[in-house]
């Protein structure tokens, strides 16, 4: 049926379930991403089932043979910026504040909700759910180049917040 | 950036609603020939609406079974729900508010919101100074630095995560002690602390699917379980549209309450309920989108008096009891936009 949640077979395109359960261990990443965009818990739980129809529907653009994974999280990546469109959301309010927080991370996430969606997003790829730059690059159906730069301008816009460093041995 | 963004887990249903409503899913015409496309979506319509309808009468037709006996917050005498103080929460990403302003009390009689500027969560666990009042104790007359639903029912102790070993700790406001009483593998969070213990949503491992197990707060002792009444997804193989379906939470009694709609489709049926068993369904909300009851649940507590639910979109409060039924409080003094979360038991 599938690697480790990355390929899927021919027939897995053909059969509802068995396309599910490709879907199936890519779901906890794609809550994450959903949940880091739209910070609440239910809305990013509607956009996971959303994206999971989408996918479905939209079979017939998966190149067979690729990776699941990046072409999967793209869907839920774009569900996600459509789901805020819609809430309209204020991005500029006060971040919550857990009790765990240090000032750094208080700092941070006041930065990171002051960012547009977009430049959000490349940061949750990147360093949320630490994915390396190509598939960085396939989600957001840019050339690996770009990507990186992408990365590089959006941690320059994240930087006078706080220090976050880019890792150039990964990815 | 973990920190920042914080490491919810993924809840126990979502993978068995994503394969109920893959596998349940109807084909998409494609955009070929635009004559069989519009015919298509006309017959689709057609028998849409007319399946909506035969849908909505079958749903109608549910039995509706009473709850059972809630175990609810204890309360040394009866709340009036509608003549009350219930203590909440702004939601912060509902509208820019000075967080002095961030919790406070709803009258529930005249809707007004009244922040508390003196809340305070000093000295209580976890010991840092970015903890900040997110529920209220009416039995401890206090604010807690965590969230209504890891309130023990009684109000007297708390569950909490450490954020570095995301092992689980219990604070008993009487006597100001903390004990660490489940460490685990992977992440975990507190789904509700109900009348049965601690239920506690776990992830293993970050690619592993959500279980959730119920914790013992005296002893520790931890056993996976499967919340009752599980919602039966079976019904939805069946139903001609595409149905979407999310948890709104765990209730004290254990029950997964379930909010069922059909995406963007106005007039068509679309409820809230808990399942007593597979199929016995009690309904807190029953109409059809658009139908100006304008119920849209977020998050929700119970207390003596019935269930609390926030709105997503508008600065409501729900009250639901199986004795009244459903009703909505208008809140009023908050900043504009401003969605309340419930934070503890009316009093």
């Amino acid at each position: 049926m599938m690697v480790a949640g990355m390929a899927v077979d021919d027939a897995s395109l053909d059969d509802q379930a068995a396309f599910a359960s490709s879907l199936e261990p890519l779901l906890p990443m794609a809550f994450r991403l959903a949940y880091a965009m739209l910070r609440r818990r239910e809305e990013a739980e509607d956009v996971v089932q959303e994206a999971a129809l989408k996918a479905w529907w939209k079979r017939n653009t998966f190149r067979r043979g690729a990776q699941l994974r990046p072409w999967f999280l793209a869907i839920v990546a774009n569900e996600s910026k459509m789901a805020n469109r819609r809430a309209k959301r204020v991005i500029d309010a006060a971040p919550e504040v857990v009790p765990d927080d240090s000032a750094d991370v208080t700092d941070l996430r006041r930065a990171m909700s002051t960012l547009d969606a977009q430049t959000r997003m490349v940061l949750v790829l990147r360093y949320y759910l630490d994915l390396p730059h190509s598939e960085v690059a396939r989600i957001l159906g840019v050339s690996e180049g770009a990507a990186r730069v992408r990365v590089h301008r959006a941690l320059a816009r994240l930087r006078p917040a706080i220090d976050v460093s880019e890792d150039p041995s990964y990815g | 950036m973990r920190g920042a963004i914080g490491d919810e887990a993924m809840s126990p249903w979502l993978a068995d609603a994503v394969r109920t409503r893959v596998a349940t899913a109807r084909p998409v015409v494609t955009n070929r020939r635009w004559i069989v496309l519009v015919a298509a979506a006309l017959v689709a319509v057609l028998v849409a609406g007319i399946a909506g309808q035969r849908l909505l009468l079958q749903r109608q037709s549910s039995p509706i079974v009473p709850a059972a006996t809630p175990r609810p917050h204890a309360s040394p005498t009866p709340v009036d729900p509608f003549s009350c103080r219930l203590p909440v929460a702004i939601d912060p990403w509902s509208a820019p508010v000075d967080y002095q302003l961030r919790v406070g009390f709803l009258d529930t009689r005249t809707g007004k919101y009244t922040g508390d500027r003196s809340a305070s969560v000093a000295g209580l666990a976890p010991l840092s100074s970015q903890s900040r009042p997110t529920s209220y104790s009416p039995a401890a007359k206090r604010w807690l630095p965590v969230a209504a639903r890891n309130v023990s029912p009684d109000g007297l102790r708390y569950a909490w995560t450490d954020p570095s070993t995301l092992h689980l700790h219990v604070y008993d406001l009487a006597s100001g002690t903390d004990r660490l009483i489940w460490s685990h593998a992977g992440a975990g969070g507190v789904m509700v602390w109900g009348g049965a213990g601690i239920y506690v949503a776990l992830n293993p491992t970050t690619d592993s699917q959500t279980q959730t197990w119920l914790v013992d707060p005296d002893t520790g002792r931890a056993a996976q379980v499967i919340p009752k009444s599980h919602f039966s997804f079976t019904p939805l193989a069946t139903d001609p549209l595409n149905t979407g379906f999310r948890s709104v939470g765990l209730d004290a009694n254990g029950h997964m309450i379930w909010w069922l709609y059909f995406a963007d489709q106005r007039g068509s049926p679309q409820s809230a309920f808990y399942e007593m068993a597979p199929g016995q369904r009690v309904y807190i909300y029953r109409g059809t989108q658009g139908d100006g009851t304008g119920f849209d649940p977020g998050s929700f507590i119970d207390d003596a008096t019935g269930k609390w639910f926030s709105a997503l979109t508008y600065p409501y409060i729900w009250h639901w009891s199986q004795q009244s039924g459903l009703h909505k409080i208008s809140a009023a003094g908050a900043p504009r936009g401003a969605t309340f979360m419930p934070a503890g038991s009316c009093f």
